[in-house]
């Protein structure tokens, strides 16, 4: 079955881009085995207590939780930009694997496909 | 080879839908078919059927529109993305009630499904976006 | 192998993500194709970020010319039209663009 990686670099709410880009992942769960880079400003999403119902906004991170359930396992984020935002694993929603920088492009190198939000 | 072309931002607000056509022709030129292009996230502003660009300027959905016509093009607007935005076509126009529909004949509207086939069928994906 | 693609001007996240990683993990078999706003960081104030590389370093024509900036880049980098991309994109494995 191919592999494909989705990427998510952008923070939440501001636009609806990470949103978006969820759908996307869990559509893909349903066409071949999937894998998840959250990047940048897009390891964000995964902060927990966030609350945006004064916003009025939706709280779409409360779907990061059933990602296992549509078989979206493997969560990974940069090392070096969790460190960089004084982010620790336990402040995030679900379970991530970090990858350093230096094994960036290795990683990508394993899948068949890239799609980037 | 088969190329998929992802556009995720609109026209003339962002350069992601030009540089995306000018990736579209060159593909066909050089002898490559392009498998499908999705218009997901402000891409789906592409499809309006009601975008009246000044005389001097690209007619950004009108190439688009022509790239399908001349070259049979698929051309594939998300539908979550399009109703948040207001692109609907006739059937969904009904569906919701609204006054009018908006969306280039060009255009079809379908589901998320259509961007994954359209990355696991082609040779090479490539995304454009804001 | 993989073609990575930025869209985006130097100092935004999705450039200083993109060199950060380039710099540390990218083969020698991937490239960098400058696109867009991307185009600014072949100028030559940005020498020194493009440095850090070992990759080849495209950058697209028109938005080169598009900007002014055709007299301002940095030796070394490959300009392209868009049948150019598009050989880059047939070359390279996969295409990952840096949002």
């Amino acid at each position: 079955m191919k592999r494909i990686l989705l990427t998510q670099s952008k923070s939440p709410y501001s636009a609806i881009n990470a949103q978006e880009g969820l759908d996307a992942i869990l559509m893909g769960s349903a066409f071949a085995e999937c894998a998840v880079l959250f990047q940048g400003d897009g390891i964000y999403q995964l902060l927990k207590h966030q609350n945006p119902a004064t916003l009025g906004t939706k709280n779409f991170t409360a779907t990061f939780g059933a990602l296992a359930d549509y078989g979206v396992e493997q969560i990974y984020c940069i090392d070096e930009e969790l460190t960089e935002r004084q982010l620790a694993p336990t402040e995030l929603v679900i379970p991530v694997i970090p990858i350093t920088r230096s094994g960036l492009c290795d990683f990508i190198r394993e899948f068949d496909l890239v799609l980037d939000f | 080879m088969k190329i998929a072309i992802v556009v995720q931002g609109g026209p003339y607000s962002h350069e992601a839908s030009l540089s995306a056509l000018h990736f579209a022709k060159a593909t066909l030129d050089a002898g490559h078919e392009i498998y499908r292009v999705f218009f997901y996230n402000d891409g789906v502003y592409n499809a309006s059927d009601l975008i009246a660009p000044p005389q001097d300027e690209t007619d950004i959905r009108g190439e688009w529109t022509r790239l399908s016509d001349l070259h049979d093009v698929e051309l594939i607007t998300c539908i979550a993305s399009s109703l948040r935005r207001g692109l609907l076509n006739e059937t969904e126009s009904e569906r919701y009630e609204k006054s009018a529909a908006n969306l280039n004949p060009a255009f079809e509207i379908s589901g998320l499904g259509q961007l994954i086939d359209a990355g696991l069928s082609a040779d090479r994906t490539v995304t454009f976006a804001a | 192998m993989i073609l990575h693609t930025l869209n985006k001007a130097p100092q935004t996240p999705a450039a200083v993500g993109c060199l950060n990683a380039l710099g540390s993990s990218a083969n020698s078999q991937d490239s960098l194709l400058l696109l867009e706003d991307g185009a600014y960081l072949a100028d030559k104030a940005n020498e020194a970020l493009l440095k850090e590389l070992s990759i080849p370093v495209y950058a697209v024509e028109a938005d080169i010319e598009a900007r002014g900036l055709a007299n301002r880049i940095v030796a070394g980098i490959t300009l392209v039209t868009y049948a150019g991309f598009v050989e880059l994109v047939t070359e390279h494995k996969m295409t990952k663009s840096w949002l």
